[in-house]
Parts: C-alpha cells; sequence; structure tokens
C-alpha cells in the first residue's frame, strides 16, 4: 500500500538534508555545548560595562556568526558555543540619514594567542549622488596619489553608486557621492586601562542582507600577534565605539576630492575572559 | 531504506550514529512544525542537545523505538517554541513566499501539500507527521504527545478534513 502523502512531503522536502559537513557541526555543537553548560557555574562569563549616550537597546535575534563564518576559518566552529555572548543586548543607534541601526556583537574569543569577534550591522549606510559647490569641495581634501577612494556599500543600490563613482574617477568624469555609514572600532586596553596599539588584523565580511552587514575580525600570531602581557591574562578588555561616519567623495577633471567625519555615537567596553579553548595555528595570510 | 544501526559502546559515537540516520528526517519534522528554516535548525540542535543529556535513560528496545523517542523530543521542541512569548507575539501565518528556494523546483503539488501542512494549527499537524508521516500507529502518537488515543484519533480526522483531498491511500484502509 502506498501512501501518497509521504511520497509528496518527501518530494517537497527533498532539498532539506544535511551535508555531512553539517551533520558533523551538528554532533560537534552538541558536544560544546553540553561542555559549556558544565563549566559555567566555575567561570566568569562576561563582565559588561555599557556607556550609552542616549536611548536603550531593542532586543534582535543573534545568529552565531562563529558558525557562520566557519567557512572561511574551520577553527571558529570549535569556540562557536563558547564564545556566544547570549546576555549581551545589541546596541541601538540613532542617525538622522539612516534612521536606526544595530550594532550587535555576537561572538567574543580570547585565549591568550587570538582575540576573534563577531559583530554586524543592520541599516549600515545611507548614499546618495552628489555635486558639491565650489564652497564643498574646498573644505575636501584633494587626493594626491592614484587611489581610487570608496565607501562601505552594503546594497544593490549602493554598489551601483560606487561602481559609477569608480568609474567615473577611472575615466576623469565629474561624479560625486555623499552619505553616511555606521562604523566600529576595537580598542584593546590593559589592565591599567591604557590604550594598547592595536595588532593589526584581518576581517572577513558578508553581506547578510540589503544594508546588513556581518564580520568576523580576526587578531591572531598568523599575522600580527597579540602583545605579549596577553599571553598569560585572564582576560582581555575591549573597547567597542560606534561612530557615524560621513563621507563625501568628488572627483571631476581636476581630480578626486574625498571628506570624511567620525562621530562618536555609543561606547561599549567588554570584558573578555580567558577561554579554556586555545586555537591551533592556522595557514591563513592576509 | 534504514540500516540496523551497529551498538556502540560509547556515548559519542552513538551520538553520532543518531545525526547520521535521523538529523535529515529531524529536521524535515522540525521545519514542518515551525515553517522556518532557522528556527527549525535551532530546534534539530536543541533535540540532538536533549537526547545527548538523556542518552543515559533511555532504553534501547528497538530501532523504531529510537526513532521514535528522537522524533518525541523533536515535537516538544517545537511544541515549546510554539507556546513562547515570542511565537505567541509574531504573526506567523505561513505563505508560498515563506518557502525555501530550494524547494521552488518540487512539483506543484508537492509544494502545495507542504504549505497546507505547514499552515495547519499545531495540535492537528502534530498527529498529522507522526501518523501520516512518519508512520506511526495512533497509539503511538497518541504517547509520543502525552494525550488519550482517543484524543489522538479526533485530531487525526479533524486535521485529515482540514487537509481535504491531500490524503488518499492510508486513510481510505484505516
Amino acid at each position: 500500500m502506498t501512501d501518497p502523502f509521504k511520497e509528496k512531503a518527501d518530494s517537497a522536502l527533498s532539498s532539506l538534508h544535511l551535508s555531512d559537513w553539517e551533520k558533523h557541526r551538528l554532533f560537534t555543537n552538541t558536544m560544546e555545548e553540553q561542555n559549556m553548560k558544565k563549566k559555567m557555574p566555575a567561570v566568569l562569563i562576561i563582565a559588561i560595562a555599557l556607556i550609552l549616550a542616549l536611548g536603550g537597546v531593542t532586543v534582535a535575534e543573534k545568529i552565531n556568526l562563529f558558525t557562520s563564518f566557519s567557512n572561511f576559518d574551520e577553527r571558529l566552529i570549535e569556540v562557536s558555543y563558547s564564545s556566544v555572548l547570549n546576555d549581551l543586548e545589541p546596541i541601538t543607534v540613532e542617525t538622522p540619514e539612516l534612521g536606526t541601526s544595530v550594532v550587535t556583537i555576537t561572538n567574543a574569543h580570547f585565549d591568550g594567542e587570538n582575540l576573534i569577534l563577531g559583530y554586524s550591522v543592520e541599516n549600515r549606510t545611507f548614499a546618495e549622488n552628489f555635486t558639491p559647490t565650489e564652497e564643498e569641495i574646498s573644505t575636501m581634501r584633494k587626493v594626491e596619489n592614484d587611489a581610487v577612494y570608496g565607501f562601505m556599500n552594503a546594497s544593490h543600490a549602493q554598489d551601483e553608486l560606487s561602481d559609477a563613482y569608480h568609474r567615473a574617477v577611472r575615466l576623469g568624469l565629474s561624479r560625486g557621492v555623499r552619505g553616511v555609514s555606521i562604523s566600529t572600532e576595537f580598542l584593546i586596553f590593559d589592565e591599567q586601562k591604557n590604550e594598547l596599539s592595536a595588532p593589526l588584523c584581518y576581517e572577513f565580511n558578508n553581506r547578510d542582507a540589503e544594508n546588513v552587514t556581518s564580520h568576523v575580525r580576526v587578531h591572531g600570531p598568523n599575522y600580527d600577534p597579540l602583545p605579549e602581557k596577553f599571553r598569560n591574562a585572564d582576560s582581555i578588555t575591549v573597547e567597542v565605539p560606534i561612530y557615524k561616519t560621513s563621507f563625501a567623495l568628488w572627483n571631476d577633471s581636476t581630480g578626486q576630492y574625498v571628506k570624511w567625519n567620525h562621530e562618536l555615537l555609543k561606547t561599549l567596553t567588554l570584558t573578555i575572559p580567558r577561554s579554556e579553548t586555545v586555537l591551533p595555528a592556522t595557514d591563513f595570510h592576509p | 531504506m534504514e540500516s540496523v544501526p551497529v551498538p556502540d559502546a560509547s556515548r559519542e559515537n552513538k551520538l553520532k550514529r543518531w545525526v547520521d540516520a535521523y538529523a535529515d528526517t529531524l529536521l524535515r519534522t522540525c521545519y514542518l512544525c515551525l515553517g522556518d528554516m532557522h528556527l527549525a535548525q535551532d530546534a534539530l540542535q536543541e533535540t540532538f542537545l536533549k537526547a545527548w543529556r538523556g542518552m543515559d535513560k533511555f532504553e534501547q528496545k528497538n530501532v523504531q523505538s529510537e526513532k521514535a523517542w528522537l522524533i518525541r523530543i523533536a515535537m516538544n521542541v517545537c511544541r515549546d517554541h510554539l507556546r513562547s512569548p515570542w511565537h505567541r507575539r509574531v504573526d506567523r501565518h505561513f505563505t508560498p513566499e515563506d518557502l525555501p528556494p530550494s524547494m521552488l523546483a518540487a512539483p506543484q503539488e508537492d509544494r502545495d501539500l507542504l504549505i497546507d501542512i505547514c499552515r495547519l494549527p499545531g495540535k492537528y499537524k502534530q498527529v498529522i507527521l507522526l501518523y501520516h508521516y512518519h508512520k506511526m500507529t495512533v497509539q503511538e502518537t497518541a504517547a509520543a504527545l502525552h494525550i488519550p488515543a482517543a484524543t489522538a484519533y479526533k485530531r487525526l480526522r479533524k486535521g485529515r478534513v482540514l487537509l481535504k483531498n491531500q490524503l488518499t491511500g492510508r486513510e481510505q484502509n484505516d
């Protein structure tokens, strides 16, 4: 006796299956989650000092970016669950140009050798065509080399603006674009609250949706090691200023002109405890 | 076709075997219950975590009861999510646009069934899935959902009415 219900359902669901890698991840995540829950009572999770200029925060569903970006760096899977910042609320900022934007720090891993952070920005950038007045051009900096400047384009419309501007620069045509973008930094402090020169890092980026970007930023010995004092440190403090970056780009027959301005909107401070998992070395070189 | 699992000594090997054997069918079950791929993936992870924690209490009698046990966990995880304050606040009326792009290649008739299943009220959807999709008996379905067999049978009849002409064959023989 056939059962067309199951046949039809399986036919419709035939594309819904897990690859071997996804099954492996499911298995390792289960093990990692169980181990993390066992250790939680004995570990200082994260001490969060939230400094808000104005306004509150919104609660949004979080994605585990270490899991999402594991295709770029397989090591992220090992710490994808232990690094999740379950208690950290997303940060909401308001700008006249964008309205409400949301910065969410989803993951943080520190093991003495590596500092890796995952974060996303919703409603990232506003951009529009721009023809400056002579007075406005006089406030911009003329580019003296061959560099072609751009902005953080995060949507299809912004891609078109960016491409059109770059074509104009290459061809020596008149074209301009201006707007604002929400940007962040990750500043490292020692126990005495002295800001340290941040080691060079590299970042994996993804556009999740129109004007929504996600990132995993990696500080590690494969590129530029963390300062020596963190080798045996129990924690690392990271300050995360969130800026409204205003930009203006203009090109004409006389050259390229640029202008940037960073306005601090909010600052978040994270103290990230040392993880018991030390990530192995990676061959990746940015 | 399911292969008969080889008994393993270690818990980790057993979990790995469960993932290999049942992850796909559990993912599909969670998707049918929740109608959202991301929620289904979260529910699948939660299902295996609960299975891992409860593994020592599970006394395996045969392959069917092992699978039935996992399906029961998955249905309970999905039911808990459907009862959550978030789900009650969000309008979750399922539409064809909610289908993942990968499913658009399936025949229209099959996609229609999928949409009809996802639109069923939760208590009817559960019995329909356990009885028609997972081939459980009415008694097994009732046990999985912790409801009397008579209640399971009533919900099954009502669920079939709601699905109208999508069900043939087994229904006619019951």
